[in-house]
């Protein structure tokens, strides 16, 4: 289910009034948990069973880690090893899969028995780093293992939270759980302007720019002029279909009481990649900052033969971008986008300019962003190319442009670009000079009208659903 | 609370203004009709090929008949005159509408009508039905088409959504809205820069996104996606779908013209060991086998034949250069025997 489709809306709607009629905290949780089952397994009720399994394994071995302190690594090891390996084998099946048939098929050996798809469930790298969080502050005492399975299974299961995050931690989300909820109206006044800001960036600016940008990003051989057009749609397509999704999740969450991190702060303005990291996906940054950057720049530090300095600065953000990149897909381009990124960070870091760096002067400023941003799109071309061959190849081998007809579909796209990227930047500019009023209500109003105007019957789903 | 009474009034602002706008450049009356219309004119240019070409064996379907069937070697193996009609991107709408006003309305019509489909296309009457879809079925429909309008739009449409396109007039005047703001807005810079007219900002399109330019695998992965359509549990149900398709309109035109109608599966690579055909279409398809037979009309299945392999093809739909003798022989030893009324 898509929180853009009918269906979403009518079971929210179900839900939402059952809900609030309960008035019981325990009913409560039991409705949510039941419902984010119903959600999650709506078109394969198998991944809820996965997800009930992989759940209720995580909440009897941290009880088990704390019980028995004694086994509690070996616990903590067997819930990596399940984590990972789960994520690990629905992620990367098909990838090796593939390059080993190929092999086999070049020594003229039969790979029929191999074709086997596995489908990645939705949303299962999300909820396992939710777990795993929680299992490694379990081991490292910063929490109490959970004693209420419908409080945890909820936890991990949100639905307004499974499919695309935000992946908000334990210390968030259970007290709010665990707490009486009462319907007040600021539930609604803190969710509307979510859902229509939501719904506007999805369907009017995501959508549209994603057929013209889809459409370069599978050409065989186009020039130079298309691809940067291209990268820059893409640019402002993932900002948008990206930052929707968490803005809905986060609407929807809302109605039903509870307050979620936000995901998405400007990252287009970041003048340092350490500053975008900051600023896109968040909670993703913030779970790899604490379970796997600062653990590497603490080994590398305790380390009895202490390496260089810039090593030492330069390991940790390369091995966090590198798991970034593998936890986006398997593929050799998301590989490459991750490294990509863990330079980036590197090289910025010693060159003295770390994530607060901000020079003096607005022309300065403007070149710093300009530098950034220029980064940032190339990075997302990476990202979205659809291999590394067909980008090598677009970089070192395509002319500028094949003529006339390129420069115009690439001034379309840009100025597509631009003209869509308006309502995100308008909404800027009124948080910035504008103090909250009539203005800001006209801005969602407006949006609300290009929702109508912009409705199709098809609705694509959000990109991160795949990840 | 008072920032959303502030929404409320401003929308119902905007709202007032856009609907004067609307009434203004686009409507002609109230409540607005459902679903976009006809244009009255409609396009003979297959009654006129018709009747040039006399065909007695008539071959229709979408851009596959470009690419898979040799007409002319068709004409000289089977000694009949053969025409082959490809309208890319034909749903079972536009086919139907071709051949109600056109090929019915030829002085000459042919003995054979040989339609060429994929899966349940023939029973999934919304499919490409919308935007620029919905502009060539307007090429041949007309006045008189609603039923079509009817089966292919409105009957897809929930209540809610035609009750907003009947009186509410922002959803009414949407696509001219969005015509609007593409054309002043997003398409200004390449006519200031360019002097670029919508004919040649439309010559740029089909250059740059020819299919020839796509990567073979980009392309396929984007006709599977499109087509899923097809394979929706709605559009498996024969039963259900029968009656709302354009199927037994094709069947009763073809009947009342004395047309014989044969309807050829053709095979696609949308199926493989790796993700084979849903048991739904298996089963889907037994019943359409049924319901020919009951209709007395002739189908013909090639989508598990081994003849067509994978290397004879160009896409998963599309035949390449070498693919279309052979599909064209196993058609025209297919069509050999059907006796021509």
């Amino acid at each position: 289910m898509s929180f853009t489709s009918l269906t979403f809306w009518a079971f929210f709607a179900v839900i939402f009034i059952a809900y609030w009629l309960i008035r019981e905290r325990q009913w409560q949780n039991g409705l949510l948990l039941l419902a984010s089952y119903v959600f999650y397994g709506w078109l394969t009720p198998w991944y809820a069973i996965l997800l009930g399994a992989s759940s209720l394994t995580d909440f009897y071995l941290a009880r088990r880690m704390r019980q028995y302190n004694d086994r509690a690594k070996a616990y903590l090891g067997l819930s990596l090893i399940l984590n990972l390996g789960v994520l690990a084998f629905f992620k990367y099946y098909d990838f090796f899969n593939t390059q080993v048939a190929e092999s086999l098929t070049g020594l003229g050996l039969p790979v029929d028995w191999m074709f086997i798809r596995v489908f990645l469930p939705a949303g299962l790298s999300f909820y396992t780093l939710k777990k795993l969080a929680y299992m490694l502050d379990v081991s490292r005492g910063l929490l109490e293992p959970s004693d209420d399975l419908v409080s945890f299974g909820l936890f991990v299961s949100f639905f307004p939270q499974i499919v695309a995050g935000p992946i908000d931690r334990y210390q968030k989300l259970m007290p709010q759980i665990q707490q009486k909820r009462a319907w007040q109206p600021d539930f609604f006044y803190s969710a509307w302007p979510l859902l229509v800001t939501g719904f506007f960036k999805k369907i009017v600016i995501a959508d549209t720019i994603k057929s013209f940008v889809d459409r370069i990003f599978a050409l065989h051989d186009p020039s130079l002029v298309l691809v940067m057009a291209g990268a820059l749609g893409f640019t402002l397509e993932i900002l948008a279909d990206f930052s929707a999704y968490t803005d809905l999740s986060r609407g929807i969450a809302q109605l039903l009481g509870f307050s979620t991190s936000e995901n998405f702060n400007r990252p287009y303005l970041a003048l340092t990649p350490t500053e975008f990291w900051n600023r896109w996906h968040i909670t993703l940054s913030t779970w790899l900052r604490d379970y796997i950057f600062f653990p590497v720049h603490r080994a590398l530090l305790r380390r009895s033969k202490p390496l260089p300095a810039w090593l030492n600065q330069s390991i940790p953000p390369l091995v966090t971008m590198f798991i970034s990149g593998i936890w986006h897909g398997a593929g050799l381009t998301f590989v490459v986008w991750g490294i990509y990124y863990g330079v980036l960070i590197a090289g910025y870091q010693l060159a003295g300019l770390r994530g607060s760096w901000k020079p003096v002067g607005r022309f300065k400023i403007f070149f710093a962003w300009l530098i950034m941003f220029a980064f940032i799109s190339f990075g997302w071309l990476i990202f979205r190319a659809p291999s590394l061959s067909w980008l090598f190849d677009v970089l070192l081998h395509s002319e500028w442009s094949h003529g006339r007809t390129d420069w115009i579909v690439a001034v379309t796209l840009l100025s597509m670009t631009v003209a869509y990227a308006m309502p995100l930047l308008i909404k800027h500019l009124l948080d910035e000079y504008i103090p909250r009023g009539f203005v800001h209500s006209f801005y969602y109003a407006g949006l609300t009208l290009g929702i109508v105007i912009f409705t199709s019957s098809v609705t694509s789903d959000f990109i991160y659903f795949q990840f | 609370m008072r920032a959303f009474k502030q929404y409320l009034l401003s929308l119902l602002i905007l709202t007032g203004l856009v609907s004067g706008f609307v009434f203004l450049r686009f409507a002609e009356g109230y409540p607005f009709p459902v679903g976009p219309q006809f244009d009255p004119h409609i396009r003979q240019k297959y009654e006129e090929l018709l009747d040039r070409e006399q065909p007695q064996i008539l071959v229709l379907g979408d851009s596959v008949i470009d690419t898979n069937v040799d007409a002319n070697l068709m004409a000289s193996q089977l000694g009949k005159p053969v025409s082959a009609i490809s309208e890319p991107g034909a749903g079972s709408a536009l086919l139907y509408l071709v051949l109600k006003n056109n090929i019915a309305t030829a002085e000459s019509k042919p003995d054979i009508l040989i339609i060429v489909f994929r899966d349940t296309v023939l029973t999934s009457p919304g499919f490409r039905v919308h935007g620029s879809f919905f502009e060539v079925m307007d090429e041949y429909g007309g006045d008189e088409d609603d039923f079509a309008l009817q089966l292919a739009i409105r009957d897809r449409m929930s209540p809610f959504e035609k009750l907003a396109e009947a009186y509410f007039p922002p959803y009414w005047g949407r696509w001219d809205l969005r015509a609007l703001i593409v054309s002043r807005l997003i398409n200004l810079p390449e006519r200031v820069l360019f002097r670029c007219s919508q004919e040649c900002y439309e010559e740029a399109m089909q250059s740059v996104f020819g299919n020839q330019n796509f990567e073979t695998d980009q392309l396929n992965e984007t006709i599977n996606s499109a087509e899923n359509f097809l394979y929706t549990d709605e559009n498996l149900d024969f039963e259900a779908q029968i009656d709302q398709s354009f199927l037994p309109e094709i069947i009763r035109i073809s009947r009342e013209n004395n047309i014989k109608l044969v309807l050829v599966r053709t095979k696609i690579l949308r199926f493989s060991n790796e993700s084979p055909e849903p048991a739904a279409l298996t089963n889907y398809m037994s019943d359409l086998r049924a319901y020919a037979q009951s209709q007395d009309i002739i189908l013909i299945d090639f989508a598990h034949d081994d003849r067509l392999t994978a290397d004879l093809y160009k896409d998963i739909h599309h035949l390449n250069l070498d693919g279309k003798p052979v599909f064209t022989q196993m058609l025209i030893e297919a069509i050999e025997s059907v006796p021509i009324p």
